[in-house]
C-alpha cells in the first residue's frame, strides 16, 4: 500500500490531465478534465477501505481511460472520429502502464511540458493561462483558483470557460512550437510561472499554506520548464533562481502572530540556506548565454538580498545599480517604486522621496497603498512627520486586507511613540 | 500487489486490518463476554448530486474516513465495508418486472456505502457512528443490528 502522499489528489489530478488532453486534443480538455475528476471520486471511495495502491497514477489512470472512452462514445462532437480517438486515448493508458518507472515519470514530465505550453498560448488572456496553468497542471479547483486571486468563484470560473472556449475553437496542438515560434512561447510561459509566483509570494496575501503552495507550483513547473531542451534558456534559469530566492525567504517574512516583517526585522537565520544555494547554482546556470532579461535582473537583486548577513549590511548599491538596468527594461512605476526605496539606502531618504516625485505615469499610484506606505516611510525617515502620518493613512485606507492594515497601523504607531506618545504595543 | 490490483476491483486489504475472522463473535469457540457482542450494519447515505469537491477537498475526506475507520479498527470492531457504486437498478413488480435505474428515484439520499461493525448494543454502536465523517456533508448513517438466527 503506497502512503499518503499530501496533495496526491492534486498531484495526480495535474499529470492525468495532461497525459488524457494529449490524446483527446485540447479542444477538448473539458472531456479529460471530466474523466480524471470521475477517477478521483472513485479512488476517494476505494482508497478509503482499501488503502492507497502502489501505483496511484497507474490506478487512476485505467479508470479515467475508461470513463474517456465511455464519453468519447457517447459524445456527439466527434463527428465520426470517435474510434480514431478511443484507440489514442488506449494508446495513452497502454503506453502509460507499459512503461517502468523512471521512464513513466518521463513521460508524465513531458506531457505536463506540452500541456503548459498550451496553457500559455497567446490567445489566452495572461489571467487566463495562470487560472488554466492552476486548473489543469495543479490540480486547484475553482474555489481555491478563486483563493489564490483574491476574486470570487464566479470570476474565476469565467477565466477558466473563457481559456476553454479558446482551446476548444483553436485547438491548439500539443505539438511543441517550432524553431521560429519556440522563443516567445517561452517567454509567455515564464511570464504566466512569474505571475503564479508573485501571487503566491505577495506577503499581502492572508493564507499562507495558500501561498507557499503555490510557489512550490511554481518552483515545481519552472524546473521542468528548465529540465526540457525546449525551455533550457537563460531566462528560465534565472526565474528558477528568483523562484528560490523568494521561497528561502518566505519562513521569515511573517511573524508568528500572523503581522508582515518589513525585511530589516526579519529574523535571517530562519532563511533556508539549502534553498539559496540552488537558487546561487541556477543564477550561474543564466549567466550561460548574452541575453539580461528582467529576470535576470529581479533575480540578482534577491541574490543580494540573500547575501546579506543583516539589513544594515545590504549591498544596496549593487541593488541600486540593478534596479537602474530592469527601470531600463520595464518602465512600470511599482518597479520605479521600488528603485526609489534602494536610492534612498545608498543617498537617503530625500534622494528617495525626489525620485518618488519624479516617475513616471506616478497617478497610476494613486490608489496604490504601498506606495503611500513608502512615501510614509521616507517622511518619517526624513523626519516628516506630519507628511508621513498623513501618507500612512491615506496608504491605511486603501489597503486590501486586514494583514496590511495591521502592518500600516503598527508602522504609524511607531512613528507616533517616536513622536513622544505613549505606545503600549513596545511594552512586552 | 499483482496485475489484477491495478484495476482497483481486487479485495485489497490494508496490512494492518484486523483479520475479519478475530472479530466474529459467531465463532463457538471464542468464550469472553464479547461474544455477547452483535454485528450492525452502518448504512450511509449522502446528498444525491452534492457539489464535486476539489481534488485538496478528495484528499482531506478520505483522511477524514481513513481516521474513523482506523480508530474502529484499533478496538477491534471493524469487520468489513465497502463503497457502492452510484449506478444500479431497482426491481419490482411480480418476478421483478418492472426494472428502474437506481434505488433513488424517490429519494433525496442515495446510499453511498455500507460497514459492519461489532458492538456490544444498540447504544454503543450509536455512539460509535457519531464521529462519522460524513455529518460534516449533510449525509446521514443508519445503524440496524443483523439478525444472528442461529441454524
Amino acid at each position: 500500500m503506497g502512503a499518503l502522499v499530501e496533495h496526491i489528489f492534486r498531484r495526480e489530478s495535474g499529470r492525468l490531465v495532461a497525459i488524457l488532453a494529449r490524446r483527446l486534443g485540447s479542444e477538448h480538455l473539458h472531456l479529460a478534465e471530466d474523466a480524471v475528476q470521475d477517477a478521483l471520486l472513485k479512488a476517494m471511495q476505494a482508497w478509503t477501505f482499501h488503502g492507497i495502491p502502489p501505483n496511484p497514477t497507474a490506478w487512476l489512470l485505467q479508470v479515467a481511460r475508461n470513463r474517456a472512452i465511455d464519453q468519447t462514445r457517447r459524445a456527439q462532437v466527434f463527428r465520426g472520429k470517435e474510434d480514431e480517438i478511443v484507440s489514442l486515448v488506449e494508446e495513452a493508458a497502454g503506453d502509460a502502464l507499459a512503461v517502468a518507472p523512471p521512464r513513466f515519470e518521463e513521460e508524465i514530465g513531458d506531457n505536463q511540458l506540452r500541456m503548459m505550453f498550451v496553457c500559455c498560448h497567446p490567445g489566452i488572456a495572461p489571467e487566463g493561462k495562470v487560472a488554466l496553468v492552476l486548473r489543469t497542471l495543479c490540480g486547484f479547483g475553482e474555489r481555491e483558483i478563486a483563493a489564490a486571486f483574491l476574486i470570487s468563484e464566479a470570476a474565476a470560473s469565467k477565466r477558466l470557460v473563457r481559456a476553454r472556449q479558446f482551446l476548444r475553437e483553436t485547438g491548439v496542438s500539443f505539438d511543441l512550437p517550432g524553431p521560429g515560434e519556440l522563443a516567445a512561447r517561452v517567454d509567455a510561459v515564464l511570464q504566466a510561472l512569474y505571475l503564479l509566483f508573485n501571487e503566491g509570494y505577495k506577503a499581502s496575501h492572508g493564507d499562507s499554506l495558500l501561498r507557499a503552495d503555490l510557489c512550490e507550483q511554481s518552483v515545481r513547473l519552472c524546473e521542468l520548464l528548465v529540465a526540457s531542451p525546449a525551455g533550457d534558456r537563460t531566462a528560465a534559469w534565472a526565474l528558477l533562481a528568483l523562484m528560490h530566492f523568494g521561497v528561502a525567504r518566505l519562513p521569515a517574512r511573517v511573524a508568528p502572530d500572523g503581522n508582515m516583517l518589513l525585511l530589516a526585522e526579519q529574523d535571517r537565520s530562519l532563511w533556508d540556506s539549502a534553498r539559496i544555494r540552488r537558487g546561487v547554482a541556477c543564477l550561474e546556470r543564466s549567466g550561460h548565454g548574452d541575453e539580461v532579461s528582467k529576470y535576470h535582473l529581479e533575480a540578482g537583486i534577491a541574490f543580494f538580498h540573500c547575501m546579506a548577513r543583516d539589513f544594515r549590511g545590504t549591498n544596496w548599491k549593487e541593488i541600486l545599480a540593478l534596479y537602474d538596468m530592469l527601470v531600463a527594461v520595464d518602465d512600470s512605476p511599482v518597479v520605479g517604486l521600488n528603485r526609489a526605496v534602494a536610492l534612498a539606502m545608498v543617498e537617503g531618504p530625500e534622494a528617495g522621496l525626489d525620485a518618488i516625485t519624479r516617475l513616471p505615469r506616478a497617478g497610476a499610484l494613486a490608489g496604490y497603498h504601498l506606495f503611500h506606505a513608502v512615501s510614509a516611510q521616507l517622511q518619517s525617515e526624513a523626519g516628516m512627520r506630519e507628511a508621513a502620518s498623513a501618507s500612512f493613512l491615506r496608504a491605511l485606507e486603501l489597503a486590501g486586507n486586514e494583514t496590511e492594515r495591521e502592518f500600516l497601523r503598527r508602522r504609524l504607531e511607531a512613528l507616533d511613540a517616536a513622536d513622544g506618545r505613549p505606545d503600549d504595543s513596545r511594552s512586552h | 500487489m499483482g496485475k489484477e490490483g491495478i484495476a482497483g476491483k481486487s479485495p485489497v486489504v490494508c496490512p494492518d486490518a484486523t483479520p475479519w475472522f478475530v472479530l466474529d463473535s459467531n465463532q463457538p469457540n471464542i468464550t469472553m463476554s464479547e461474544t455477547k457482542n452483535s454485528q450492525y450494519l452502518y448504512i450511509f447515505r449522502s446528498e444525491q448530486n452534492p457539489p464535486t469537491p476539489t481534488p485538496e477537498q478528495m484528499e482531506q475526506i478520505m483522511g477524514e474516513w481513513m481516521a474513523w475507520i482506523r480508530a474502529i479498527r484499533e478496538q477491534g470492531r471493524f469487520q468489513s465495508g465497502d463503497p457502492l457504486d452510484d449506478d444500479g437498478k431497482v426491481l419490482r413488480g411480480p418476478k421483478g418486472s418492472t426494472i428502474t435505474d437506481g434505488p433513488f428515484v424517490e429519494a433525496k439520499e442515495l446510499v453511498a456505502g455500507y460497514f459492519i461493525v461489532t458492538a456490544p448494543d444498540l447504544n454503543a454502536a450509536v455512539e460509535m457512528a457519531r464521529g462519522c465523517p460524513i455529518f460534516q456533508r449533510g449525509g446521514s448513517v443508519e445503524v440496524r443490528r443483523i439478525e444472528n438466527i442461529p441454524g
